[in-house]
């Protein structure tokens, strides 16, 4: 992923790596079973004054790229030992993309370039559903006095219950399509549910949210959203490969270390040639996987014609690759792998959980001929 | 000859296809088949479906969330709930006390159960597991004791529980598999003194560990050659020199507890030695292949339930999966009114139902030839059902004779043949395989189906992917049970390969 001439991306990576192995190998055992927590945030936070949440905004922004590659090798990285945090980026940067691509650079810059609090910078985002995909999202905007008002639900609110605001797509009473707006978490007809525990990715916060008539600022015009979420989306998916990447990666190391230590049978398990297939065929998904990152990033980064079906192929097959890997990184490990302690259980709860992000992975699959394949056979 | 020619003479090669006996298990069992057989199935499947709507559903998040919260945590209520239906007896042939329902019932049974909740169904199948290894040894005399003391606490409301407890912290494939006893790091030791064995030694995620009475331990007199020097002996979790260790912090099933056993000069009295070198003497096969066959006992009926667990996976998806494709709308219609839903929803229904039917297949090759070989034997089940239990009482003093034990032996453990033997262990790893995998593979597709409501803990799905993610560990990896078809089904096609062998690394 990391282009070896690209010193400045070397340095993203080394340093990476290095607040992963420090910050998150030592919280993640806490991790494992708890909900957002203190110790998180403080890592959270961190990762904003390291500039993390900045490398993929311009510096119209206050951002210091947009570097899609830097931001995939930072993804990376910090998923070779927890996904919860760059979860968390991934909703927090998914939202402030909407807010660019619907042109609200001013709006953008009051959460980029204030604050150093992870509530004040944070905008929450459903980042597990298409706006119209499982009818969840019933959420309809009226308009009075000139100012929008939105009322219903939102499932699954990532961010929510940290973040001050929330960008949720809603549906103009009487129109069709969805537009998204930003809301503030703090009024009163908001209800905040209890934190949503769930199968991985557990110490970034989600929430249902109620909504009564709260007052809401729209972000693009009636009929834009989709358009601009199907953009921003495939972008993000991109990011999303990366953090798959990151899970593999790390799943694969451990187990090479565990079986490259663990004897049964009166030898290293990974002589056992059953054991060594296994483990080669994890190796060919993580080569696989970072080649189709990095081969995205640049395409994408190009803007090439096919950039939009190439990340969304990429991250529906990165997220079976990892599921893969992360299932095999349990079993090579034996009863060990099944034990929070080792840490592989996690990877394959966060695998799974994380293949959700921007919908059903059915339906990715299922709209991708529609979306994409008219334009990309040529 | 062209070289097409000799290619399809190779290919079309008679020595490959299956034996007769190894793929009609099912088929040969009908007319051996007791026929009231059909109306205790029934039975047993009325009383799993009661216990599961009564007890499991409204248990299993709770006990889910109990030992997340606080890892050290111990589901007592839920068995002693399990106790006060009499689930702990159930498949305890009459003969001992039990309530005797027929052992190639008891798929249903955990399916049920399982397709609710793979802890509660683990926990009550581990019971069966330790009280399955205590048969294998066919120590008759030790079998009726603990039956017995199962039964009588039962009766007054408490528990007897039972364990398996063969895995150690450096072997785990190594303590299941004679091959590699004797290159591995086996360090449960047992040595022979004055009227029993001294026990030492640490054994490693035993199912139930801290809820159990009576754990049945694999240990050896000699860890250098473990596979011929085997002892299978019987712990009582009260006895001097044991004590419980760790309890696992495991990724799910954590209803039911993964326990470390200790064991510091444990001694164990000769009468609660299952099965030795000394015991098995007079037997024709020599200590290794006996041990190898003990194994294959337990394992061909222990691998079928584990087969079955990996059924009730597959159904509990599918039903997590089904139900939310009536709920859920995308694009205006509801997915169950979309084709390509109902094609992922039919292909986790014939995955459930393909692995259901093998494990069906190896039931009956285990009521032909193995566990419950003798409890399906007409003559004997009929005697069994219909015979009032006082009468059975009469034969306290013959079930606990060594003649007893000795004649017991000679029929299951002589009498059983290399071919029997094959089929069953065989057969045992073939559906723990090929249910397990249809398990984990119907949860990945309710994942991918249920987007967001399949890894919110409140739907209950993300609970049945890290249950059944454990099923390809226990009872032996998917890995050494697939090993295990090869040397029990497929090597005699090649007689000269090796299997379970350095020779194959
Ligand atoms: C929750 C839980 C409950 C359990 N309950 C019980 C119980 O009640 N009683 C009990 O005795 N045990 C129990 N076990 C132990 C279980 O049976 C073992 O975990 C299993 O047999 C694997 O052993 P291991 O974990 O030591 O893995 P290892 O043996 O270390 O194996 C690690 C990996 O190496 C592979 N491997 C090892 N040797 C070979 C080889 N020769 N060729 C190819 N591959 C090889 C394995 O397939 C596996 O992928 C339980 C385990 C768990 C996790």
């Amino acid at each position: 992923m990391v282009s070896s001439d690209h010193k400045e991306l070397k340095l993203i990576d080394k340093a990476s790596v290095e607040f992963s192995r420090k910050e998150l190998h030592q919280i993640r055992e806490r991790n494992g079973t708890d909900v957002f927590c203190p110790a998180y945030n403080a890592v959270v936070e961190k990762a904003w004054e390291l500039d993390y949440f900045h490398v993929f905004l311009p510096d119209t922004v206050g951002g210091s790229g947009p570097d899609l590659t830097a931001l995939c090798t930072i993804l990376k990285n910090l998923c070779l030992e927890d996904s919860s945090l760059a979860a968390i980026i991934l909703a927090g940067l998914t939202s402030f993309e909407i807010l660019l691509a619907s042109g609200k650079e001013d709006l953008l810059k009051r959460f980029t370039m204030n604050g150093n609090q992870s509530s004040d910078f944070l905008i929450g985002f459903p980042l597990f559903s298409q706006p119209d995909e499982s009818g969840n999202n019933d959420l309809i905007a009226t308009l009075e006095a000139g100012n929008h008002l939105l009322s219903g639900s939102v499932d699954y609110l990532v961010l929510g219950g940290l973040a001050k605001k929330g960008l949720v797509p809603a549906r103009l009473e009487g129109e069709e399509g969805f537009v998204f707006f930003l809301i503030d978490l703090t009024e009163a007809g908001v209800t905040l549910g209890e934190q949503v525990e769930g199968l991985g990715i557990s110490a970034c916060p989600v929430c249902d949210v109620r909504l009564n008539s709260v007052p809401a600022l729209p972000c693009c015009l009636a009929g834009e959203g989709r358009a601009i979420y199907d953009r921003v989306s495939a972008k993000m998916s991109l990011a999303l490969s990366a953090m798959q990447t990151g899970i593999m990666k790390g799943s694969f190391r451990d187990a090479m270390d565990y079986t490259g230590m663990r004897e049964q049978g009166g030898r290293k398990t990974s002589n056992w040639s059953e054991i060594k297939k296994i483990l080669s065929e994890m190796a060919i998904k993580v080569q696989l996987a970072e080649l189709l990152v990095s081969q995205c990033c640049i395409s994408t980064k190009k803007s090439s014609e096919h950039w939009q079906a190439s990340s969304i192929a990429t991250s529906i097959s990165i997220s079976e690759m990892a599921n893969r890997v992360t299932s095999d990184g349990i079993q090579v490990m034996g009863g060990a792998g099944y034990m929070r302690d080792f840490h592989q259980e996690k990877r394959f709860r966060d695998s799974r959980h994380l293949m959700s992000a921007f919908g059903m992975q059915q339906w990715k699959k299922l709209n991708f001929l529609e979306q994409f394949v008219p334009k990309s056979v040529k | 000859m062209k070289a097409g020619e000799q290619m399809t003479r190779d290919l079309a090669s008679p020595g490959f296809a299956p034996d007769f006996d190894d793929i009609t298990s099912a088929l040969r069992a009908i007319s051996k088949q007791p026929g009231t057989l059909v109306k205790e199935a029934r039975e047993i499947h009325k009383i799993a479906r009661a216990f599961t709507e009564q007890v499991v559903q409204p248990s299993a998040a709770l006990l889910d969330r109990a030992a997340t919260d606080d890892p050290s945590y111990l589901p007592w209520e839920l068995v002693e709930k399990a106790n006060e239906w009499g689930l702990f007896t159930m498949f305890i042939p009459k003969i001992f006390g039990g309530k005797g329902y027929n052992f190639s019932c008891i798929g249903l049974f955990l399916e049920e159960i399982g397709a609710a909740c793979l802890g509660i169904t683990t926990l009550i199948g581990a019971h069966y597991l330790g009280f399955g290894l205590l048969i294998s040894s066919w120590n008759l005399r030790l079998v009726n004791r603990i039956a017995r003391e199962i039964v009588e606490k039962e009766k007054e409301g408490r528990l007897c529980l039972m364990t398996l407890a063969m895995t150690e912290p450096d072997a785990g494939t190594d303590a299941q598999n004679v091959e590699f006893m004797n290159e591995g790091n086996l360090a449960c030791i047992a040595r022979r003194i004055d009227g029993g064995y001294l026990l030492n030694g640490t054994k490693i995620f035993i199912s139930n560990g801290h809820l159990s009475t009576w754990h049945v331990v694999h240990a050896y007199t000699d860890p250098h050659r473990a596979s011929e020097n085997t002892v299978m002996l019987l712990v009582n979790s009260k006895a001097e020199g044991f004590s419980l260790g760790k309890k696992e912090n495991k990724m799910g099933q954590r209803g039911c507890p993964a326990s470390e056993l200790i064991f510091k000069d444990c001694f164990v009295p000769d009468d609660l030695v299952c099965i030795d070198n000394e015991q098995i003497k007079t037997l024709k096969r020599n200590p290794l292949k006996t041990n190898e066959q003990v194994f294959a006992y337990i394992w061909g009926a222990s691998r079928t339930a584990v087969g079955v667990f990996g059924v009730a996976a597959a159904r509990g998806a599918y039903e997590a999966a089904l139900k939310f494709s009536m709920d859920t709308s995308v694009d205006g219609r509801r997915l169950i009114d979309q084709e390509w839903c109902q094609s992922i929803l039919s292909r986790m229904y014939i995955k459930t139902a393909v692995a259901r039917t093998a494990c069906f297949e190896a039931f009956q090759a285990n009521a032909l030839h193995g566990l419950w070989k003798l409890m399906n034997h007409k003559p004997i089940y009929y005697a069994a059902r219909y015979t009032p239990s006082p009468v059975f009482k009469g034969l306290y003093g013959l079930l606990n004779s060594k003649y007893a034990t000795r004649l017991i032996r000679k029929i299951n453990l002589d009498r059983q043949t290399d071919a029997e033997i094959d089929r069953v262990d065989g057969w045992g790893s073939l559906v723990k395989a090929a249910g397990t995998d249809a398990g984990l593979e119907n949860c990945e597709l309710a994942l991918e189906l249920m987007g967001q409501a399949g890894v919110r803990r409140d739907f209950g799905m993300e609970k049945i992917v890290r249950d059944a993610r454990l099923l390809q560990i226990y009872e032996g990896t998917n890995e050494i049970n697939r090993l295990n078809v090869f040397k029990r089904l497929i090597k005699r096609n090649c007689p000269d390969s090796q299997v379970f062998s350095r020779k194959t690394v």
